[in-house]
Protein backbone atom coordinates (compact mmCIF):
# COMPACT_ATOMS: atom_id res chain seq x y z
CA UNK A 1 0.00 0.00 0.00
CA UNK A 2 1.42 2.99 -1.09
CA UNK A 3 1.66 6.43 1.47
CA UNK A 4 -0.84 8.25 0.10
CA UNK A 5 -3.43 5.42 0.22
CA UNK A 6 -2.52 4.38 3.76
CA UNK A 7 -3.15 7.59 4.75
CA UNK A 8 -6.81 7.63 3.02
CA UNK A 9 -7.57 4.57 4.16
CA UNK A 10 -6.74 6.03 8.11
CA UNK A 11 -8.91 9.10 6.78
CA UNK A 12 -11.93 6.49 6.48
CA UNK A 13 -11.24 4.47 9.02
CA UNK A 14 -11.45 7.34 11.83
CA UNK A 15 -13.74 9.59 10.26
CA UNK A 16 -16.05 6.37 10.17
CA UNK A 17 -14.91 5.09 13.64
CA UNK A 18 -15.79 8.52 15.80
CA UNK A 19 -19.60 8.50 15.84
CA UNK A 20 -19.27 4.54 16.70
CA UNK A 21 -17.38 5.23 19.62
CA UNK A 22 -18.92 8.56 20.71
CA UNK A 23 -22.47 6.28 20.54
CA UNK A 24 -21.01 3.71 23.35
CA UNK A 25 -18.44 5.93 25.08
CA UNK A 26 -19.63 6.58 28.25
CA UNK A 27 -19.12 9.44 30.57
CA UNK A 28 -16.88 8.28 33.65
CA UNK A 29 -18.61 7.35 36.53
CA UNK A 30 -16.67 10.39 38.78
CA UNK A 31 -17.45 13.21 36.35
CA UNK A 32 -21.12 12.20 35.62
CA UNK A 33 -21.30 12.23 39.97
CA UNK A 34 -19.07 15.42 40.24
CA UNK A 35 -21.66 17.41 37.06
CA UNK A 36 -24.82 16.05 39.34
CA UNK A 37 -23.11 17.36 42.49
CA UNK A 38 -22.74 20.88 41.24
CA UNK A 39 -25.84 21.20 39.43
CA UNK A 40 -27.73 20.14 42.62
CA UNK A 41 -25.78 22.92 44.73
CA UNK A 42 -26.74 25.22 41.66
CA UNK A 43 -30.07 24.28 41.80
CA UNK A 44 -30.40 24.81 45.69
CA UNK A 45 -27.99 28.20 45.63
CA UNK A 46 -29.25 30.07 42.57
CA UNK A 47 -32.88 29.02 42.94
CA UNK A 48 -35.22 31.69 42.62
CA UNK A 49 -36.74 33.08 46.19
CA UNK A 50 -40.34 32.95 44.55
CA UNK A 51 -39.49 29.24 43.30
CA UNK A 52 -42.09 27.11 45.07
CA UNK A 53 -41.26 23.94 47.03
CA UNK A 54 -42.96 21.94 43.59
CA UNK A 55 -40.51 23.62 41.44
CA UNK A 56 -37.61 23.21 43.83
CA UNK A 57 -38.18 19.45 44.27
CA UNK A 58 -38.93 18.91 40.27
CA UNK A 59 -35.49 20.59 39.46
CA UNK A 60 -34.01 18.62 42.16
CA UNK A 61 -35.11 15.09 41.01
CA UNK A 62 -34.26 16.18 37.73
CA UNK A 63 -30.76 16.54 38.04
CA UNK A 64 -30.28 13.90 40.87
CA UNK A 65 -32.14 11.20 39.02
CA UNK A 66 -29.21 11.49 36.13
CA UNK A 67 -26.82 9.50 39.19
CA UNK A 68 -29.39 8.59 41.67
CA UNK A 69 -31.26 5.19 41.54
CA UNK A 70 -33.97 6.01 44.03
CA UNK A 71 -35.87 3.10 43.25
CA UNK A 72 -32.85 1.11 44.31
CA UNK A 73 -32.22 3.25 47.43
CA UNK A 74 -35.54 3.07 48.62
CA UNK A 75 -35.86 -0.90 47.87
CA UNK A 76 -32.41 -1.40 49.74
CA UNK A 77 -34.03 0.55 52.93
CA UNK A 78 -37.23 -0.79 53.03
CA UNK A 79 -35.34 -4.44 52.76
CA UNK A 80 -37.21 -7.52 53.32
CA UNK A 81 -40.25 -5.25 54.59
CA UNK A 82 -40.54 -4.17 50.85
CA UNK A 83 -42.63 -7.73 50.11
CA UNK A 84 -45.14 -6.83 52.91
CA UNK A 85 -46.32 -3.62 51.17
CA UNK A 86 -49.06 -3.91 48.37
CA UNK A 87 -47.85 -2.41 44.90
CA UNK A 88 -49.83 1.22 45.91
CA UNK A 89 -47.76 1.08 49.07
CA UNK A 90 -45.35 0.36 47.39
CA UNK A 91 -45.41 3.41 45.16
CA UNK A 92 -46.41 5.60 47.43
CA UNK A 93 -43.72 5.25 49.69
CA UNK A 94 -40.95 5.29 47.02
CA UNK A 95 -42.70 9.11 46.24
CA UNK A 96 -42.40 9.86 49.88
CA UNK A 97 -39.20 8.31 50.90
CA UNK A 98 -37.38 9.88 47.48
CA UNK A 99 -38.93 13.52 49.13
CA UNK A 100 -37.45 12.71 52.48
CA UNK A 101 -34.03 11.59 51.18
CA UNK A 102 -33.65 14.52 48.59
CA UNK A 103 -34.26 16.68 51.64
CA UNK A 104 -31.93 14.47 53.88
CA UNK A 105 -29.08 14.95 51.81
CA UNK A 106 -29.37 18.29 50.21
CA UNK A 107 -29.86 19.63 53.65
CA UNK A 108 -26.19 18.89 53.94
CA UNK A 109 -25.40 21.23 51.11
CA UNK A 110 -27.60 24.31 52.40
CA UNK A 111 -25.36 25.42 55.70
CA UNK A 112 -24.80 29.39 54.95
CA UNK A 113 -22.27 30.22 51.60
CA UNK A 114 -21.91 27.95 48.70
CA UNK A 115 -20.06 25.04 49.44
CA UNK A 116 -17.18 23.57 47.49
CA UNK A 117 -16.61 20.05 46.59
CA UNK A 118 -13.39 17.66 46.10
CA UNK A 119 -13.57 14.31 44.67
CA UNK A 120 -11.15 11.68 45.40
CA UNK A 121 -10.26 8.83 42.47
CA UNK A 122 -13.03 6.22 42.67
CA UNK A 123 -11.99 3.14 44.29
CA UNK A 124 -13.30 -0.88 43.19
CA UNK A 125 -15.75 -2.32 45.37
CA UNK A 126 -16.41 -5.29 43.07
CA UNK A 127 -16.76 -5.93 39.30
CA UNK A 128 -19.39 -2.98 38.94
CA UNK A 129 -19.30 -1.72 42.11
CA UNK A 130 -17.29 1.58 42.73
CA UNK A 131 -17.04 4.12 45.81
CA UNK A 132 -16.19 7.70 45.33
CA UNK A 133 -15.05 9.49 48.45
CA UNK A 134 -15.94 13.35 48.44
CA UNK A 135 -15.29 16.36 51.14
CA UNK A 136 -18.06 19.14 51.23
CA UNK A 137 -16.23 21.83 52.66
CA UNK A 138 -18.76 24.22 54.55
CA UNK A 139 -18.22 27.39 55.75
CA UNK A 140 -17.60 26.13 59.14
CA UNK A 141 -16.46 22.70 58.64
CA UNK A 142 -15.92 19.92 56.27
CA UNK A 143 -18.26 17.20 55.68
CA UNK A 144 -17.06 13.50 54.08
CA UNK A 145 -19.26 11.56 52.08
CA UNK A 146 -18.77 8.77 50.04
CA UNK A 147 -20.87 7.62 47.52
CA UNK A 148 -21.52 3.93 46.29
CA UNK A 149 -22.14 3.34 42.88
CA UNK A 150 -23.29 0.38 40.49
CA UNK A 151 -23.44 0.10 37.63
CA UNK A 152 -26.66 -0.45 36.11
CA UNK A 153 -28.22 -0.87 32.45
CA UNK A 154 -28.86 3.06 32.74
CA UNK A 155 -25.14 3.59 33.43
CA UNK A 156 -23.23 4.32 36.51
CA UNK A 157 -26.03 5.16 39.25
CA UNK A 158 -25.75 5.60 43.09
CA UNK A 159 -27.03 3.22 45.49
CA UNK A 160 -26.48 4.26 48.53
CA UNK A 161 -24.37 7.43 50.40
CA UNK A 162 -22.44 7.55 53.67
CA UNK A 163 -22.19 10.60 55.60
CA UNK A 164 -19.39 10.97 58.42
CA UNK A 165 -19.34 6.92 57.96
CA UNK A 166 -22.87 6.36 58.50
CA UNK A 167 -24.83 4.82 55.46
CA UNK A 168 -27.87 6.51 54.18
CA UNK A 169 -29.80 3.37 53.41
CA UNK A 170 -28.39 1.55 56.29
CA UNK A 171 -30.11 3.97 58.98
CA UNK A 172 -33.08 4.44 57.24
CA UNK A 173 -33.47 0.59 57.30
CA UNK A 174 -33.19 0.31 60.60
CA UNK A 175 -35.17 2.20 61.03
CA UNK A 176 -37.79 0.78 58.82
CA UNK A 177 -37.34 -2.74 60.89
CA UNK A 178 -38.17 -0.98 63.42
CA UNK A 179 -41.42 0.16 62.04
CA UNK A 180 -42.67 -2.66 60.59
CA UNK A 181 -41.84 -4.72 64.31
CA UNK A 182 -45.07 -2.68 65.47
CA UNK A 183 -46.84 -0.94 62.63
CA UNK A 184 -48.06 -1.46 59.32
CA UNK A 185 -47.34 0.05 55.22
CA UNK A 186 -50.38 2.11 55.71
CA UNK A 187 -49.02 3.54 59.18
CA UNK A 188 -45.74 4.34 57.47
CA UNK A 189 -47.30 6.13 54.82
CA UNK A 190 -49.03 8.08 56.81
CA UNK A 191 -45.78 9.23 59.24
CA UNK A 192 -44.04 10.13 55.98
CA UNK A 193 -46.64 12.64 55.12
CA UNK A 194 -46.50 14.32 58.17
CA UNK A 195 -43.01 14.38 58.21
CA UNK A 196 -42.76 16.14 55.23
CA UNK A 197 -45.57 18.11 56.11
CA UNK A 198 -43.63 19.17 59.20
CA UNK A 199 -39.94 19.82 57.22
CA UNK B 1 -10.85 -11.31 -9.61
CA UNK B 2 -9.54 -7.73 -8.49
CA UNK B 3 -12.17 -6.03 -6.03
CA UNK B 4 -12.93 -2.32 -7.04
CA UNK B 5 -11.10 0.17 -4.73
CA UNK B 6 -13.08 1.36 -2.19
CA UNK B 7 -15.06 -2.18 -1.77
CA UNK B 8 -10.97 -3.02 -0.62
CA UNK B 9 -11.46 0.14 1.69
CA UNK B 10 -14.84 -0.94 3.14
CA UNK B 11 -13.95 -4.04 3.88
CA UNK B 12 -11.01 -2.84 5.75
CA UNK B 13 -13.02 -0.28 7.29
CA UNK B 14 -15.49 -2.64 8.48
CA UNK B 15 -13.22 -5.85 9.95
CA UNK B 16 -11.29 -2.89 12.10
CA UNK B 17 -15.08 -0.80 12.98
CA UNK B 18 -15.99 -4.15 14.36
CA UNK B 19 -13.00 -4.94 16.19
CA UNK B 20 -12.87 -1.65 18.25
CA UNK B 21 -16.77 -1.45 18.55
CA UNK B 22 -17.05 -5.09 19.80
CA UNK B 23 -15.01 -5.08 23.06
CA UNK B 24 -17.19 -1.77 23.67
CA UNK B 25 -20.67 -3.25 22.85
CA UNK B 26 -19.54 -6.73 25.29
CA UNK B 27 -18.89 -4.35 27.93
CA UNK B 28 -22.25 -2.75 27.47
CA UNK B 29 -23.78 -6.56 28.44
CA UNK B 30 -21.59 -5.99 31.74
CA UNK B 31 -23.79 -4.57 34.61
CA UNK B 32 -26.16 -5.15 37.29
CA UNK B 33 -29.49 -5.60 37.46
CA UNK B 34 -31.88 -4.23 40.26
CA UNK B 35 -32.62 -7.23 41.94
CA UNK B 36 -28.42 -7.42 41.79
CA UNK B 37 -28.76 -4.67 44.63
CA UNK B 38 -32.06 -5.74 46.02
CA UNK B 39 -30.49 -9.01 46.89
CA UNK B 40 -26.99 -7.44 48.16
CA UNK B 41 -26.93 -9.01 51.28
CA UNK B 42 -24.50 -6.50 52.98
CA UNK B 43 -27.14 -4.95 54.91
CA UNK B 44 -28.99 -7.86 56.07
CA UNK B 45 -26.22 -9.54 57.74
CA UNK B 46 -25.67 -5.79 59.53
CA UNK B 47 -24.72 -6.14 63.14
CA UNK B 48 -27.48 -5.14 65.87
CA UNK B 49 -26.49 -2.58 68.57
CA UNK B 50 -26.97 -4.05 71.93
CA UNK B 51 -29.93 -1.98 73.81
CA UNK B 52 -30.98 -3.65 77.04
CA UNK B 53 -32.16 -0.66 78.39
CA UNK B 54 -34.13 0.78 75.58
CA UNK B 55 -37.25 1.57 77.31
CA UNK B 56 -35.08 4.44 79.59
CA UNK B 57 -32.79 5.24 76.95
CA UNK B 58 -36.01 6.38 75.16
CA UNK B 59 -37.41 8.70 77.86
CA UNK B 60 -33.51 9.67 77.87
CA UNK B 61 -33.57 10.22 74.31
CA UNK B 62 -37.26 12.07 74.66
CA UNK B 63 -35.87 14.41 77.55
CA UNK B 64 -32.78 15.25 75.71
CA UNK B 65 -34.88 16.12 72.44
CA UNK B 66 -36.88 18.56 74.09
CA UNK B 67 -33.73 20.02 75.75
CA UNK B 68 -31.94 20.21 72.52
CA UNK B 69 -35.29 21.98 70.87
CA UNK B 70 -36.16 24.13 73.43
CA UNK B 71 -33.12 25.61 75.13
CA UNK B 72 -30.05 24.29 72.87
CA UNK B 73 -31.23 24.88 69.58
CA UNK B 74 -32.23 28.71 70.55
CA UNK B 75 -28.85 29.25 72.62
CA UNK B 76 -26.90 28.04 69.46
CA UNK B 77 -29.12 30.37 67.40
CA UNK B 78 -28.73 33.12 69.68
CA UNK B 79 -24.71 32.65 69.81
CA UNK B 80 -24.53 32.72 66.37
CA UNK B 81 -26.23 35.46 66.16
CA UNK B 82 -25.03 37.93 68.36
CA UNK B 83 -21.38 36.39 67.86
CA UNK B 84 -19.43 38.37 64.90
CA UNK B 85 -17.97 35.32 62.45
CA UNK B 86 -14.61 35.53 62.92
CA UNK B 87 -14.80 36.10 66.68
CA UNK B 88 -17.07 32.36 66.69
CA UNK B 89 -14.73 30.52 64.84
CA UNK B 90 -12.03 31.83 66.62
CA UNK B 91 -13.31 30.47 69.68
CA UNK B 92 -14.18 27.01 67.83
CA UNK B 93 -10.58 26.99 66.50
CA UNK B 94 -9.25 28.06 70.58
CA UNK B 95 -11.04 25.13 72.27
CA UNK B 96 -10.66 22.73 70.12
CA UNK B 97 -6.43 23.54 70.17
CA UNK B 98 -7.13 23.28 74.05
CA UNK B 99 -8.33 19.39 73.62
CA UNK B 100 -4.60 18.70 72.40
CA UNK B 101 -3.38 16.59 75.47
CA UNK B 102 -7.11 14.42 75.04
CA UNK B 103 -6.10 13.79 71.20
CA UNK B 104 -2.49 13.43 71.67
CA UNK B 105 -3.62 11.18 74.94
CA UNK B 106 -5.71 9.15 72.34
CA UNK B 107 -2.98 8.34 69.55
CA UNK B 108 0.04 7.54 72.47
CA UNK B 109 -2.64 4.79 73.83
CA UNK B 110 -2.59 3.17 70.19
CA UNK B 111 0.57 3.57 69.62
CA UNK B 112 0.23 6.37 66.71
CA UNK B 113 3.54 7.82 66.53
CA UNK B 114 3.55 9.91 63.61
CA UNK B 115 -0.20 10.76 64.07
CA UNK B 116 1.30 11.92 67.93
CA UNK B 117 3.71 14.07 66.19
CA UNK B 118 1.53 15.33 63.76
CA UNK B 119 -0.64 16.23 66.84
CA UNK B 120 2.15 17.72 68.07
CA UNK B 121 3.06 19.71 65.05
CA UNK B 122 -0.57 20.76 64.78
CA UNK B 123 -0.82 22.41 68.17
CA UNK B 124 3.12 24.33 68.42
CA UNK B 125 1.93 25.61 64.89
CA UNK B 126 -1.72 26.95 66.00
CA UNK B 127 -0.74 28.55 69.14
CA UNK B 128 1.99 30.20 67.83
CA UNK B 129 1.31 31.31 64.54
CA UNK B 130 -2.36 31.06 65.39
CA UNK B 131 -2.10 32.99 67.84
CA UNK B 132 -2.92 31.28 70.77
CA UNK B 133 -5.07 29.08 68.86
CA UNK B 134 -7.69 31.56 67.36
CA UNK B 135 -6.93 31.27 64.32
CA UNK B 136 -6.06 27.71 62.61
CA UNK B 137 -2.64 28.26 61.24
CA UNK B 138 -2.15 24.05 60.33
CA UNK B 139 -4.31 24.47 58.17
CA UNK B 140 -1.73 25.91 55.62
CA UNK B 141 0.06 22.37 56.47
CA UNK B 142 -1.54 19.49 54.93
CA UNK B 143 0.70 17.02 56.78
CA UNK B 144 -0.75 18.49 60.29
CA UNK B 145 -4.26 16.86 60.10
CA UNK B 146 -3.90 13.74 61.59
CA UNK B 147 -7.57 12.03 62.42
CA UNK B 148 -9.06 13.24 66.01
CA UNK B 149 -8.80 10.83 68.78
CA UNK B 150 -9.89 9.96 72.12
CA UNK B 151 -9.41 7.48 74.79
CA UNK B 152 -12.60 5.52 74.22
CA UNK B 153 -11.49 5.39 70.46
CA UNK B 154 -8.01 3.81 71.93
CA UNK B 155 -10.16 1.62 74.05
CA UNK B 156 -11.95 0.38 70.63
CA UNK B 157 -8.28 -0.10 68.85
CA UNK B 158 -7.24 -2.10 72.12
CA UNK B 159 -10.20 -4.62 70.93
CA UNK B 160 -12.91 -3.45 73.82
CA UNK B 161 -16.01 -4.37 72.30
CA UNK B 162 -18.63 -1.08 72.87
CA UNK B 163 -20.89 -2.68 74.92
CA UNK B 164 -24.55 -1.88 75.49
CA UNK B 165 -25.79 1.55 74.19
CA UNK B 166 -26.56 4.26 76.23
CA UNK B 167 -28.50 7.86 76.23
CA UNK B 168 -26.85 10.15 78.87
CA UNK B 169 -29.31 12.57 79.69
CA UNK B 170 -27.90 16.27 78.42
CA UNK B 171 -25.30 14.62 76.95
CA UNK B 172 -26.81 12.22 74.37
CA UNK B 173 -25.66 8.94 72.99
CA UNK B 174 -22.47 6.68 73.88
CA UNK B 175 -21.97 3.33 74.86
CA UNK B 176 -20.76 1.32 78.17
CA UNK B 177 -16.82 1.90 76.31
CA UNK B 178 -17.14 5.49 75.05
CA UNK B 179 -18.69 6.41 78.90
CA UNK B 180 -15.66 5.11 80.96
CA UNK B 181 -13.92 6.75 77.94
CA UNK B 182 -15.50 9.88 78.61
CA UNK B 183 -13.95 10.03 81.98
CA UNK B 184 -10.49 9.11 80.97
CA UNK B 185 -10.53 12.31 78.30
CA UNK B 186 -10.34 14.44 81.39
CA UNK B 187 -7.42 13.00 83.18
CA UNK B 188 -5.33 15.13 80.30
CA UNK B 189 -7.93 17.58 79.57
CA UNK B 190 -5.98 20.77 80.85
CA UNK B 191 -9.77 22.26 82.11
CA UNK B 192 -10.67 19.51 84.15
CA UNK B 193 -8.98 17.85 87.44
CA UNK B 194 -6.87 16.80 88.78
CA UNK B 195 -4.47 18.82 86.35
CA UNK B 196 -6.30 21.60 85.60
CA UNK B 197 -4.97 24.76 84.56
CA UNK B 198 -7.51 26.83 86.02
CA UNK B 199 -7.50 27.10 90.03
CA UNK B 200 -10.89 28.77 90.86
CA UNK B 201 -13.72 26.26 90.76
CA UNK B 202 -15.96 29.14 89.49
CA UNK B 203 -13.90 30.26 86.34
CA UNK B 204 -13.58 26.16 85.71
CA UNK B 205 -17.50 25.89 85.43
CA UNK B 206 -16.91 29.63 83.57
CA UNK B 207 -14.82 27.91 81.01
CA UNK B 208 -16.71 24.83 80.49
CA UNK B 209 -19.81 26.56 79.79
CA UNK B 210 -18.22 29.09 76.95
CA UNK B 211 -17.23 25.98 75.54
CA UNK B 212 -20.08 24.17 75.84
CA UNK B 213 -21.91 27.46 74.00
CA UNK B 214 -19.34 27.48 71.42
CA UNK B 215 -19.58 23.81 70.68
CA UNK B 216 -23.34 24.01 70.41
CA UNK B 217 -23.79 24.91 67.00
CA UNK B 218 -22.07 21.92 65.85
CA UNK B 219 -23.89 19.79 67.92
CA UNK B 220 -27.02 21.16 67.00
CA UNK B 221 -26.18 20.67 62.99
CA UNK B 222 -25.05 17.14 63.90
CA UNK B 223 -27.82 16.37 65.54
CA UNK B 224 -30.19 17.81 63.06
CA UNK B 225 -28.60 16.09 60.59
CA UNK B 226 -29.77 12.72 62.05
CA UNK B 227 -32.85 13.29 63.48
CA UNK B 228 -34.81 15.78 61.30
CA UNK B 229 -35.29 13.60 58.23
CA UNK B 230 -36.25 10.93 60.16
CA UNK B 231 -38.81 8.18 60.98
CA UNK B 232 -38.00 7.14 64.05
CA UNK B 233 -35.52 9.50 65.50
CA UNK B 234 -33.87 6.94 68.06
CA UNK B 235 -33.04 4.44 65.70
CA UNK B 236 -31.60 7.06 63.66
CA UNK B 237 -29.09 8.36 65.84
CA UNK B 238 -28.18 5.02 67.99
CA UNK B 239 -27.63 3.35 64.58
CA UNK B 240 -25.80 6.81 63.28
CA UNK B 241 -23.64 7.67 66.63
CA UNK B 242 -22.64 3.84 66.23
CA UNK B 243 -21.28 3.87 62.71
CA UNK B 244 -19.40 7.00 63.45
CA UNK B 245 -17.68 5.94 66.73
CA UNK B 246 -16.76 2.99 64.39
CA UNK B 247 -15.60 4.90 61.92
CA UNK B 248 -13.24 7.05 64.16
CA UNK B 249 -11.52 3.56 65.47
CA UNK B 250 -10.97 2.72 62.18
CA UNK B 251 -9.19 5.71 61.02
Amino acid sequence: MSPNRFLKTFAWMAFLSFPAINVFAEEAPEVKLQHTIESVIDVLYRADPNTTVEEKRTALLEVLGKSFSFDVIIRRTLGRNWDQLTPDQQNKIVELATDLLIHSYTREFTVGKRPTVSFQKPLDLSKNKIEIASVLSLESNDINLTYRLAKLESGWQVYDLIVEGVSLVSNYRKQFDAHFQKKNGDQLIDQLEEKLAAL
Amino acid sequence: MKLPQFLKHFVIIGALGIWIVNPILVGQDDFLSEDDLFADDDLVSAETIADPFEGLNRVFFGFNDFVYKNFLGPLAKGYQAITPDPLEKGLTNFFDNVKYPVRLSGNLLQGKVEESFQETGKFLVNTTLGVAGFHKASNNFPNLNPPVEDIGQAFGAWGIGEGFYIVIPFLGPSNARDFVGRFANRIPDVVDEPWTLVDDSTDRFMVSAVDFVTDSPALMYRYQSLTQAAIDPYEAMKDGFTKFRMQQIRE
